[in-house]
C-alpha cells in the first residue's frame, strides 16, 4: 500500500467513525450517569432498540425526524421509569431486572414491527439523516468533513457531552448525584433526596439509550432489522468501565468503537481473503481486549448496583 | 458549669416520644431537653435508645408519637434538612463522609447555599473562616481515605458548623480515638460551647460523663431513668440507673496456666498500596492459655495483622508458627483445620452468610470434614445438633437452627459467632471486638467464655477498641502504631496513660 | 420454600403472562384467546406436547447448568455461545468419526468433547473476572457474539455440507441417522429428554446435598463470608463456569444428536435457538432448584413452542416470546422477594 492510500484510508475512518460511534455513545452517556448514581442499567440494550423502532416508525408515516427522535427518547424515558420503578423502589436485584428489561425491548421492538409491516416483507427505509456541511471549513482537506461536515445530532451529543460532564463534576447537584452513587445514606444524611436523583438518573439512561437507538435506525442504517443493536448496548456499558465514569474519557472510547466498524467495513472489500465472519467479530473481540486492558484499574461508585433502603 | 444556664429556657424539648420498631420499642414515651451553651450526655446500654432519640430529633425516623419544640415552637423535623435548617447537626458513629471525596466535597454535598455551580473557592475562603474561628484544623483538598479517626472526625464537625449548627450531636465520638485524641476533642468541644454552641455527646462511658458534661440524662430500655445536673450526680445512682442495679464487675476467676505450644509470629510483613508497609515487622509469641490484647488506633495494621494470622490477606514477608507448624504459606482452610479460630469485627459481612440458616452458618470452618460430611454429603443431623449447641449453650435468641442468619439481631449474631468460634474447641482464637453491641449481660458472658478457654489452655488473640476491655481481659498487651508493635505490657503493669500515649505514637520517657 | 410462596410465585408468573397477553390485541387476536392459543398450541395436543418436550431437551439441561454459577451470583449470559461451541465440537466428531467407530462410541466422544468445547468456551470470561474484575455479564455475552459468527463461519466454510453448496443455504453435512440419539421407545420423544432428567437430578444433589453446593451458596452471599470461611473462591468459581458451560455444550451435542443431525447457522436475532438467553427466566423462575427446572424449562419450553406455531398460523412473530420471558422474569422475581407475611403484619400494627 502506498502513502496516499494509508491516508485515504484514514480519512475514510475519520470521516465514518464519529457518526458510527454515535449510537453508542449516547448510551454511554446515558449509563455514565445511570452508574454514577448507583444504578446499574443492564437494559440499555433493549431501551436502544425501542428507541430505534419507535424512531423509524415516526419518521416513516409522519416523515418528521425531530418528532422521530422526540419519540424515541419518549419511549426511552418510559423504559426508564419502569425501570426505576423496579430497581430504586421495589429494590429488586439491578443485574436480573436488567437481563430482563433487555428482553423486553428486545422481543418488543421486533413484535411491533411485525405487526405493522410484517414478518418477512422486506424492511422498510427511510431517508438517513443530512449533514450539515459548513462552508469553507467542511472542504478543509482530511479533517475538513471529519470535523464541520456532521449531521446535527452529532453536535447535539457533544454538546450534551460537554453539558454531562460539566453537571457531573462543576455543579452541586453533579456532586449530590455522585454522592448517592459513592453512599446513598450520606446523601441522605446531608440532606440530599437519593431516590430523587435515582430516578432522574435513570430517566436520563433510557432517554439516552432511546436517542441512541433512534440514531442507529434514522441516521446510519434508515431502516430496521430484528435486535437491530446486536450488543451495541452492552459495548456502552464496557465503555463506561473503560472510561472509568468520565465523560471525555467514554466519548474517547466510543470513538474507538465507531473506528473499528468503518475499519471493518472496509477491510471486508480491501482484503477480503479472511473470512468477513472475523471482521465481524471484531467489536466484541476489541470489547473483551478493552475490558481486560482497563482490568481492576477501574473503580466502581462504592454503592453501583445496591439498592438503597432507608434506614438501615 | 454553673447555675444561670440552668434558668434560661430549653432551645431543644422533645414531649412524650414514642417510637417502635418491629419487636421492639426504642422510646417509649421520652421527655429530653437541650438548654444553650451546655454539654448534654445523654447515656445509656447499647440499645437503650439514644441513638433512635437522636436520629428523631435529627429528621432520620419519624417518631410514633411525641412532640418536638424548637425555641419553644413546635416543629415537624420530617428530614435531616429540615433539622439543619433549625440548626440540628448530628455526627454518627459510622461518619457521613464519602471517602473517594476530598473535605470540599464532602461538605458541599446538598449544600443549601450553593445554587448549581460548585464554586470551591468561596467554600474553601468560608471554611477557612470557621477553621480559624474554631480551632479546628483539616487541609481542604485532602482526600478522606487518607485521614486519620480524629481528623474525620474533625471534617464531621466542621461540615456541621458551615452549615451554621447550634446544637451538635455527637454518637458515641470517642469510640475509635485514643485516650490524648479524646483530650483534644474534648477541648474542641469546651471551646464550641463558649462560642454559644450546644452539644449533646451520647455515650455509654461513664468517666466521660463526668469528664466534659453539664447535664446527664439517662435512657433504659426506652425510658428516662435520670436526669440531673453532672455536679449534683453521683456515679453510682448513675450506673443503677443504665444497668437497673448497681452492678458489681466480677473480677475473673484466672487459673495459672502451663501449656505447650504457641502461635508465633517472626518479622510479618504486609504491604499496602505503593510497597508501604501496612503491618511491619512484628513479631511476637501467643501462648497457649493465656490472653494478648492488641492496643491499637483504628486503621493502625491490627486488622490487617489478624487478616493475615487467618490468611485472608497475604503477608508479604515473615514467618508464622502454629505448634511449630509453619502456616504462613498456608491457606485459611488449613489454618482452621490446624485450630484457628477468629471472630470478625464485620459480623454481618463476614461473620455469617446473612442468607443462610443458622444450621449452614455453624460449620462455615468445618464443613470439609466429618462428622459433618458423610460420604462427601453434607451430614444434615450432625449439622443441626451443633447449631442447636451453639444457639442453647450461648443463649442466641433464634426459633430454631433453621432460622435465617439475617432474621436475627445484630447482638444475636454476635453471640451465635462468639459461641461457633469457641464451640469447635480452637487452639488459638483471633478475636476483634468480641463484645462490642452486646447488653451487660451478654457482654460478661462472652468474656466469661473467652476467659474459660484461655484457663483450658486455647491461646487467645484480642484485639478491642474498649482499652477497659483489654485492661480486663489480657495477660499481656502490646500496642500497635502505624504497623509496628511499639511497646509491650505484662498484667499487673497495665497503665491506660502510657498504653494510650504509644498507641498515639507518643515515645515514653 | 412453602406452598405459599410456590403458589405466589405461580400467581406472579400467571400475572406476567397475562400482562404479556396485551400484545396479541397487535396482531388483531383478544389478549385471552391469544394466550389461549398459544398455551394450547404448547401443551393442549399431543403433537404440541411432542415438540414442547423437543424444545424442553437443550433448554432444561442449559437451565440446569446455569443454576451452579447463579448459585455463587456468577452471571453467566453466555450459555448461548457454550451451546453453541458445544454443537461445534460434537457434530465435528460426529462427522469426522460417525463411520470409523461404533454409534454408541461416537455419541460419548461427542457428548465429551462437547462439554469441553463448552467449558473452554466459559473460560476466557471467568479468568478475566477471577483476575482483573471484569463484568461477567459484559464479557459472556461478548463470547456469544463471537461464537455466533464462528459458527456462521464454520458452516459456510470448515464444516460446509455438499448438499448445502447445492442449495446455497449454509449447513453442515447430517450426522448418520444411526449415530444419533434414538427415540425413547413408542414415542416421538428422543432420549436426549431422558439425558437432560438425569443431569437435573444429578445436579439437584449437587447443589443440595454436596459440600460443592454448600460453598457455592456461601460465595453467593459474598466474598467476605466465603474467604473468611476459607474456601478457595476462585478455584470453585472456575469450577462452576467449567460445569455450566461444558454442560451448556452438552445441551448443543444433545440438541444436534438428537433434534437437528445437522449444524445450522444462528443469528442472534433468531430467538427460536436462543436456548442460552431463554436458560436465564427458566433457572430464575425455579429460584435456581433442579428439579423445579424440570418444570419450569416445560413451561417456557411450551411457551416457545406455541410460539412458534403462532407465527406459522397468526404471524405472531415469534420475538413475542422474549418479551413474555422478560415479563416473566421480572414478575416471578417480584413474587420471589414480595414477602405477603410481612405486607398483612404491618397492616396488623396499623
Amino acid at each position: 500500500m502506498n502513502e496516499s492510500l494509508i491516508l485515504l484510508l484514514i480519512e475514510t475512518i475519520l470521516i465514518g467513525m464519529v457518526p458510527r460511534a454515535m449510537p453508542i455513545f449516547s448510551a454511554a452517556l446515558g449509563e455514565t450517569v445511570d452508574q454514577s448514581a448507583g444504578i446499574l442499567n443492564l437494559g440499555v440494550e433493549g431501551m436502544m432498540l425501542m428507541g430505534a423502532i419507535t424512531g423509524l416508525l415516526v419518521d416513516y408515516y409522519y416523515h418528521n425526524i425531530v418528532f422521530a427522535f422526540l419519540a424515541a427518547g419518549a419511549v426511552g424515558i418510559l423504559f426508564g421509569a419502569i425501570h426505576g420503578v423496579l430497581v430504586i423502589t421495589m429494590k429488586l436485584d439491578q443485574t436480573v431486572i436488567g437481563t430482563a428489561l433487555w428482553f423486553v425491548g428486545w422481543g418488543l421492538s421486533g413484535v411491533i414491527y411485525a405487526a405493522i409491516f410484517g414478518i418477512s416483507s422486506a424492511p422498510p427505509t427511510v431517508q438517513t439523516l443530512g449533514h450539515i456541511y459548513i462552508p469553507y471549513l467542511s472542504s478543509i482537506p482530511f479533517f475538513g468533513r471529519f470535523i464541520f461536515g456532521e449531521d446535527p445530532l452529532v453536535y447535539i451529543l457533544i454538546v450534551t457531552l460537554i453539558v454531562v460532564d460539566y453537571f457531573l463534576f462543576h455543579t452541586k447537584q453533579g456532586l449530590n448525584l455522585r454522592t448517592v452513587g459513592q453512599d446513598p445514606r450520606v446523601a441522605e444524611i446531608m440532606g440530599v433526596n437519593p431516590y430523587l436523583y435515582r430516578y432522574a438518573a435513570v430517566i436520563f439512561g433510557g432517554l439516552m439509550a432511546g436517542i441512541g437507538g433512534a440514531y442507529l435506525s434514522l441516521a446510519i442504517v434508515g431502516s430496521f432489522y430484528f435486535d437491530l443493536t446486536a450488543g451495541m448496548g452492552f459495548i456502552a456499558v464496557a465503555l463506561v468501565y473503560f472510561g472509568k465514569w468520565k465523560p471525555w474519557r467514554v466519548f474517547a472510547g466510543t470513538l474507538i468503537f465507531g473506528a473499528v466498524y468503518v475499519f471493518y467495513f472496509m477491510m471486508e472489500n480491501i482484503y477480503p481473503k479472511i473470512p468477513y465472519e472475523f471482521y465481524q467479530m471484531l467489536p466484541y473481540v476489541v470489547t473483551l481486549i478493552m475490558i481486560l486492558i482497563i482490568g481492576t484499574k477501574a473503580r466502581a461508585p462504592a454503592s453501583l448496583a445496591l439498592p438503597y433502603v432507608k434506614g438501615e | 458549669m454553673n447555675m444561670e444556664k440552668s434558668i434560661k429556657e430549653p432551645i431543644v424539648k422533645m414531649e412524650g416520644i414514642v417510637k417502635t420498631f418491629p419487636n421492639v420499642v426504642a422510646n417509649d414515651g421520652i421527655d429530653f431537653e437541650i438548654y444553650p451553651k451546655e454539654i448534654h450526655a445523654l447515656l445509656g446500654e447499647n440499645g437503650a435508645g439514644k441513638t433512635t432519640l437522636m436520629n428523631i430529633l435529627y429528621g432520620l425516623y419519624k417518631p410514633d408519637r411525641g412532640t418536638i419544640y424548637i425555641y419553644g415552637k413546635k416543629v415537624n423535623i420530617r428530614n435531616p434538612s429540615d433539622a439543619q435548617k433549625l440548626g440540628i447537626g448530628m455526627v454518627h458513629q459510622h461518619f457521613s463522609l464519602i471517602p473517594y471525596f476530598n473535605v470540599l466535597e464532602n461538605i458541599s454535598i446538598g449544600l443549601k447555599e450553593l445554587k448549581i455551580n460548585l464554586n470551591t473557592n468561596k467554600i474553601k475562603e468560608k471554611l477557612d473562616r470557621i477553621m480559624q474561628e474554631y480551632g479546628l484544623q483539616v487541609d481542604p483538598e485532602k482526600k478522606i481515605e487518607e485521614m486519620s479517626v480524629g481528623e474525620m472526625q474533625r471534617v464531621e464537625i466542621l461540615k456541621l458548623l458551615f452549615r451554621g449548627a447550634n446544637i451538635l450531636i455527637l454518637d458515641e465520638p470517642t469510640s475509635a480515638l485514643t485516650p490524648q485524641e479524646v483530650e483534644e476533642l474534648f477541648k474542641s468541644l469546651k471551646s464550641l460551647v463558649n462560642q454559644d454552641k450546644s452539644i449533646v455527646i451520647i455515650t455509654h462511658k461513664l468517666y466521660e460523663v463526668f469528664e466534659i458534661s453539664d447535664r446527664i440524662t439517662v435512657l433504659r430500655k426506652g425510658k428516662v431513668t435520670y436526669k440531673g445536673f453532672t455536679k449534683d450526680t453521683e456515679q453510682e445512682a448513675l450506673v443503677e440507673a443504665m444497668v437497673g442495679r448497681n452492678v458489681v464487675f466480677e473480677e475473673f476467676n484466672r487459673k495459672e496456666t502451663n501449656y505447650t505450644g504457641s502461635l508465633k509470629v517472626i518479622g510479618l510483613t504486609v504491604y499496602g498500596k505503593g510497597k508501604i508497609p501496612i503491618v511491619n515487622k512484628v513479631s511476637f509469641e501467643l501462648k497457649r492459655g493465656e490472653i494478648l490484647g492488641i492496643a491499637a488506633v483504628a486503621g493502625n495494621g491490627e486488622k490487617e495483622l489478624i487478616d493475615a494470622l487467618f490468611g485472608l490477606i497475604k503477608a508479604n514477608e515473615g514467618k508464622i508458627f502454629l505448634d511449630d507448624k509453619q502456616i504462613d504459606n498456608k491457606p485459611t482452610k488449613t489454618r482452621t483445620q490446624l485450630g484457628l479460630s477468629y471472630i470478625p469485627g464485620e459480623r454481618l459481612t463476614r461473620g455469617v452468610a446473612a442468607g443462610l440458616s443458622l444450621s449452614f452458618n455453624s460449620i462455615l470452618h468445618d464443613h470439609w470434614s466429618d462428622p459433618y460430611i458423610k460420604n462427601s454429603l453434607l451430614n444434615e443431623n450432625e449439622i443441626r445438633k451443633f447449631a442447636r449447641k451453639i444457639i442453647s449453650s450461648f443463649y442466641v435468641n433464634a426459633n430454631s437452627e433453621e432460622t435465617l442468619a439475617k432474621q436475627l439481631s445484630g447482638g444475636n449474631i454476635q453471640k451465635f459467632i462468639v459461641g461457633r468460634e469457641i464451640l469447635r474447641e480452637p487452639k488459638y482464637i483471633l478475636a476483634v471486638n468480641p463484645t462490642s453491641g452486646l447488653d451487660v449481660g451478654a457482654t460478661q458472658m462472652v468474656r466469661q467464655a473467652l476467659i474459660e478457654m484461655r484457663n483450658s489452655g486455647a491461646g487467645i488473640l484480642l484485639s478491642s477498641e474498649d482499652l477497659d476491655e483489654l485492661v480486663s481481659l489480657s495477660d499481656r498487651i502490646i500496642v500497635m502504631y502505624k504497623g509496628e508493635i511499639v511497646g509491650s505490657f505484662k498484667r499487673g503493669e497495665f497503665d491506660k496513660l502510657r498504653i494510650g500515649s504509644l498507641m498515639m505514637g507518643k515515645k515514653l520517657n | 420454600m412453602n406452598i405459599l410462596k410456590i403458589i405466589q410465585i405461580v400467581f406472579f408468573i400467571f400475572l406476567g403472562l397475562l400482562i404479556s397477553s396485551v400484545f396479541f390485541i397487535l396482531f388483531k387476536l383478544s389478549p385471552l384467546s391469544g394466550l389461549g392459543t398459544l398455551l394450547y398450541e404448547g401443551f393442549g395436543t399431543e403433537n404440541g406436547w411432542y415438540n414442547t418436550l423437543r424444545m424442553t431437551i437443550p433448554l432444561l439441561i442449559i437451565s440446569v447448568g446455569l443454576s451452579v454459577p447463579f448459585t455463587a451470583k456468577f452471571w453467566n449470559i453466555g450459555a448461548q455461545g457454550q451451546f453453541i461451541i458445544g454443537e461445534i465440537f460434537a457434530t465435528w466428531i460426529g462427522l469426522t468419526f460417525a463411520n470409523i467407530v461404533p454409534p454408541l462410541l461416537d455419541i460419548a466422544l461427542a457428548m465429551v468433547v462437547g462439554f469441553v468445547g463448552g467449558a473452554l468456551w466459559a473460560m476466557p470470561p471467568t479468568i478475566m473476572k477471577l483476575y482483573s474484575g471484569a463484568n461477567e455479564i459484559i464479557t459472556t455475552l461478548m463470547m456469544n457474539f463471537v461464537a455466533v459468527y464462528l459458527l456462521l463461519w464454520i458452516v459456510s466454510g470448515p464444516l460446509e455440507g455438499a448438499q448445502a453448496k447445492l442449495v446455497g443455504a449454509p449447513t453442515s453435512a447430517p450426522i448418520p441417522a444411526m449415530d444419533m440419539l434414538p427415540l425413547i421407545p413408542g414415542t416421538q420423544i428422543s432420549s436426549g429428554f431422558l439425558i437432560s432428567l438425569i443431569i437435573a437430578i444429578v445436579f439437584f444433589f449437587l447443589l443440595r446435598y454436596t459440600k460443592f453446593g454448600y460453598e457455592l451458596k456461601l460465595i453467593g452471599e459474598g466474598q467476605n463470608v466465603a474467604s473468611y470461611s476459607g474456601i478457595n473462591i476462585k478455584r470453585q468459581i472456575i469450577l462452576s463456569m467449567i460445569i455450566s458451560g461444558g454442560i451448556s455444550g452438552v445441551a448443543g451435542m444433545v440438541y444436534v444428536y438428537g433434534i437437528t443431525s445437522t449444524l445450522i447457522p444462528q443469528f442472534f436475532s433468531d430467538v427460536s435457538t436462543s436456548f442460552g438467553y431463554v436458560g436465564i427466566p427458566v433457572a430464575l423462575m425455579a429460584s435456581l432448584n433442579p428439579l423445579g427446572i424440570i418444570f419450569t424449562s416445560i413451561f417456557l419450553g411450551g411457551i416457545l413452542n406455541g410460539a412458534f406455531v403462532m407465527e406459522a398460523i397468526y404471524s405472531v412473530p415469534i420475538d413475542l416470546v422474549i418479551t413474555i420471558y422478560g415479563l416473566i422474569m421480572i414478575f416471578s422475581l417480584i413474587g420471589i422477594m414480595f414477602d405477603l407475611s410481612k405486607i398483612l403484619r404491618r397492616k396488623k400494627i396499623k
